[in-house]
């Protein structure tokens, strides 16, 4: 029994081991956050979500947002910043709300790169939509940051003559193949 | 050919040196055991000789084979290294039809589990730690701390004889050691069969069990619960076996109970079954009750106590990865322990209605155990059967495991006692029983149970031999097998030795870099924390509670929790005001939280990308606090937290005698800033934390995000495979 004995001794001493005991710390090293935005070498995609998305909004976007998306008016620009212009294609993720589509009926949106057209697809049910086209790199070897454009047609006036186009995810500039 | 060799080489001393361990211990406690039962005691105790030569720094190939030629010259001396075959007197009570029933159908199937056993080992759980570990350990050559993987704190028994032979024959040594135990154990079962007088039951019972297709899967590769039931069926069949001495076989039953606890916390089955089968045969007897139970507790400690301390010393809790309230530590905690659990007892989206027929025809759970485990009820006729009720109390020990993880591979051991207590019944109608052996071996081979098993169910497919002999190179099997065994190559080509890569890849077993996956560690969870916050709104720390109070002096204050709605309590920063001005915080202050007090500081270091967490989700009098150092003027407090959490608090001071006082406040909802920099600042705090290389998967949700923001993340594409990618944060 004297060894059994020894090994409950071991034992409790591993239980003991495992009791922890009040722990208390100094105030850490205070870490130092980054300022201000991103340095904006490379930004290809700009989701609506990001929290400095509004450096990257021109013109014709609604400044509030509800969830994670938003709400775009007739004509809105976008800067996306792209180190490398080869092999680029735009691309956005947007969606045609079914309550403003059974008032515009099918949406046309002309897209353009640095003022150039690059697509006009037309929208001809409410849903989910991902539009993604090759963009020449001569179209954005001279430009930084590249803008691009949506121009909608036919938008929807509210009651109260605000402008709604489509309700924006994402927009931007990847590489191709990368989406 | 080479390696086929070496993997036979260290199987053959995995056995020869567990035999003749075995032989001396039977010659120490004078006790005769059968060559089944001989093996597995000495596999107990090679495994604890493997423990302790680790825990010494003395893993090692030469320290190995020259404790097996040791081990192999002393049982040759006590007369142990004899290889009996089982046949000639062994077979005498069987009758012929049996005999033949029994080496067709065995034969057949051990020569398809050869080949899977021998094959190069591309098991899942493998990978992730039973080889994954014990390559580790072979490198190292000792048991290293381990904070990025949970499954380096179960016990590891088994896995100590997987480091024996995998020293020798490397990754496919171990599941042959599994298999070692699967074929060892018909023959430990007609030994019992044959000793109770019930040889045709044995024939029966061993076929039932051997056949079985997630037996014969889970038993050819590098897992362990082929060899939990191994070991289950000893503890039986000595608890069964008419006693010469009591005290003996309380000790050898005890030995071999601990032995199954040390493979798997699952087998507490066993040591409880062991401690009832004695408690039930000696309960008239008092006074030899006692005394044999508490030999049997004695003994069933000694093969877990090795790992038990060792989890005490390493994750400050020794049944480390559970009860993490009891035994509070940085490592696991009470949270990660529930989503575990969580994760096991929803396994595969099962419910309890399911489980008998996805147990055992359709495979959902981890492989079918064959449609004739459908007629498991007919079990209970062997109630009144010699051995049927025993056979019956093991089955429902070995299932109670089920209650927490349905999964087939967890119950093996019931499987087994549950096809011996359908023998004793089937017994008396031999021809319906020759009928369902024969149905059941049938409808075991590969090509049929692919007619009525789910398709990705876990099986095998059909024999392995030209890998199992190398004819396919053993990188070309893998790369077929395992989907990201490239890229598992491609970290070793890339990544420096000794740093940490942050992944949802499970590869450990052939790649030699430490993975940090989310769901296998505190310090994952925690990683993946601070980069959820990347991928979603919800998480980020901008939710902030001003809460003000009238002026106060105090020299300590504590933020605590009233409810959290079973979420678990986050304060990204906790800062204190007086007069609308911050009060700067000053060396002297002691900062500590209950329950997770190792993380009471990260909600002080001016970062919203950590925070102190609560790290349970119903913890009792949760608080984060400041002992001021001196009495200090505060008005005000903030506490900044996940957006999308909303918990109710309070504002606690002490006073002079010690005691917390409420005191009160109102709280009103602000918006925390939070940096635009965030993908920037995520990084600093992995590179903070050790880990400064990503390997992302074709389905991560990061992979996406590192590929539109690298810039942000200061990240560097590495490489690129297949579509997993290597990052490195510069």
């Amino acid at each position: 029994m004297s060894r059994l004995a020894g090994l409950a001794v071991a034992v409790a001493f591993g239980l003991l081991a495992a009791c922890s005991p009040d722990i208390e710390y100094a105030p850490p090293a205070q870490k130092a956050m980054p300022e201000g935005p991103a340095p904006l070498r490379d930004r290809p995609i700009v989701r609506m979500r990001d929290p400095d998305v509004d450096h990257f909004l021109l013109k014709d976007m609604l400044s509030y947002s509800i969830g994670q998306w938003r709400w775009t008016r007739q004509r809105p620009r976008f800067r996306i910043f792209v180190a490398d212009p080869k092999d680029r294609q735009v691309y956005a993720r947007f969606a045609i709300i079914d309550g403003i589509f059974r008032t515009t009926g099918p949406v046309t949106v002309s897209i353009t790169v640095n003022g150039k057209p690059v697509a006009s697809p037309r929208y001809a049910a409410a849903g989910e939509y991902e539009f993604s086209q090759p963009v020449a790199e001569t179209m954005l070897a001279e430009h930084s940051p590249a803008i691009v454009g949506f121009d909608i047609d036919p938008v929807f006036v509210g009651s109260d003559r605000e402008v709604l186009g489509v309700y924006l995810d994402a927009v931007g500039l990847p590489k191709s193949g990368s989406r | 050919m080479k390696q086929v060799v070496y993997i036979l080489l260290a199987t053959g001393a995995t056995y020869a040196t567990s035999v003749s361990l075995g032989r001396m211990l039977e010659k120490g406690l004078r006790a005769r055991l059968d060559a089944f039962t001989r093996f597995v005691a000495g596999s107990a105790l090679l495994s604890a000789a493997v423990f302790a030569f680790t825990a010494a720094g003395l893993a090692r190939k030469s320290i190995f084979i020259g404790f097996a030629a040791a081990c192999i010259l002393a049982g040759a001396v006590a007369g142990g290294v004899r290889v009996k075959l089982p046949i000639g007197k062994f077979w005498s009570p069987f009758p012929v039809v049996w005999k033949i029933a029994f080496w067709v159908v065995y034969l057949t199937f051990s020569w398809l589990y050869l080949s899977q056993a021998m094959a190069p080992e591309a098991s899942p759980d493998g990978l992730a730690y039973h080889v994954g570990l014990v390559s580790l350990y072979a490198r190292e050559q000792h048991f290293p701390r381990i904070e990025t993987n949970f499954y380096a704190s179960f016990p590891q028994a088994i896995e100590m004889l997987f480091l024996f032979a995998f020293s020798i024959g490397k990754h496919s040594a171990a599941a042959m050691v599994e298999f070692l135990f699967l074929a060892a154990t018909p023959f430990g079962i007609l030994a019992w069969a044959r000793r109770a007088g019930k040889p045709v039951a044995g024939v029966i019972a061993a076929l039932l069990f051997y056949a079985a297709p997630v037996v014969g899967r889970d038993g050819t590769v590098a897992y362990v619960d082929g060899a939990t039931a191994a070991i289950a069926f000893a503890l039986f069949a000595i608890l069964e076996r008419p006693a010469e001495s009591r005290p003996r076989q309380a000790a050898l039953a005890g030995f071999l109970a601990g032995f199954g606890f040390a493979a798997k916390y699952t087998q507490v089955a066993g040591i409880l079954f062991g401690a009832g089968v004695l408690a039930f045969l000696l309960w008239r007897d008092r006074r030899a009750l006692v005394r044999c139970l508490a030999i049997f507790c004695g003994c069933a400690l000694l093969m877990p106590a090795p790992w038990l301390i060792k989890n005490a010393v390493y994750a400050g809790n020794p049944v480390s990865p559970f009860f993490n309230r009891w035994f509070a530590n940085p490592y696991v905690s009470p949270s990660f322990e529930t989503d575990y659990l969580s994760r096991n007892r929803n396994y595969a989206g099962f419910t309890r209605a399911d489980a008998p027929l996805e147990l055992t025809v359709r495979g959902g759970l981890d492989g079918p155990a064959g449609p004739m485990f459908l007629l498991a009820p007919v079990a209970l006729l062997a109630v009144r059967v010699p051995g049927g009720g025993m056979a019956l109390a093991a089955a429902a020990a070995y299932l109670a495991p089920g209650q927490g993880n349905m999964s087939a591979r967890l119950l093996i051991p019931a499987f087994l006692f549950i096809a011996l207590a359908m023998a004793l019944a089937l017994e008396r109608w031999p021809r319906v029983a020759l009928a369902v052996v024969a149905f059941h071996a049938i409808s075991s081979w590969p090509p049929v149970t692919a007619k009525y098993a789910r398709q990705y169910s876990w099986r095998i497919e059909e024999s392995t031999w030209a890998a199992a002999l190398r004819r396919t190179p053993q990188e070309e099997y893998l790369r077929s097998r395992i989907e990201d065994y490239d890229f598992g190559i491609m970290l070793d080509a890339y990544v420096p030795p000794g740093a940490r890569v942050f992944t949802g890849i499970q590869n450990r077993a052939y790649q030699p870099r430490e993975l940090v996956a989310p769901s296998q560690s505190e310090y994952g969870a925690r990683l993946a924390a601070a980069i959820e916050q990347a991928l979603s709104e919800g998480v980020r720390p901008t939710r902030r509670a001003g809460i003000s109070f009238a002026p106060v002096r105090t020299r300590a204050i504590r933020l605590a929790l009233e409810g959290c709605g079973g979420e678990l309590w986050a304060v990204s920063e906790l800062r204190v005001f007086l007069g609308g001005r911050e009060v700067p915080r000053r060396p002297a202050w002691r900062l500590s939280a209950q329950p997770n007090p190792w993380d009471a500081a990260l909600a002080f270091d001016n970062s919203p990308i950590t925070a102190w967490n609560t790290r349970d989700y119903h913890p009792r009098n949760a608080f984060v606090q400041v002992d001021f150092g001196r009495e200090e003027s505060v008005d005000r407090l903030t506490a900044d937290g996940p957006r999308d959490l909303s918990c109710t608090v309070r504002v606690e001071t002490r006073e002079g005698s010690g005691d917390w006082k409420r005191i009160a406040a109102r709280t009103a909802g602000e918006r925390a800033p939070y940096p635009m920099q965030f993908r920037s600042a995520i990084a600093d705090e992995l590179k903070a934390s050790g880990v400064s290389w990503i390997a992302t998967t074709p389905r991560d949700p990061l992979a996406a995000d590192l590929m539109e923001h690298a810039h942000e993340w200061g990240a560097v594409n590495i490489a690129h495979h297949s579509g997993y990618r290597l990052w490195r944060l510069e």
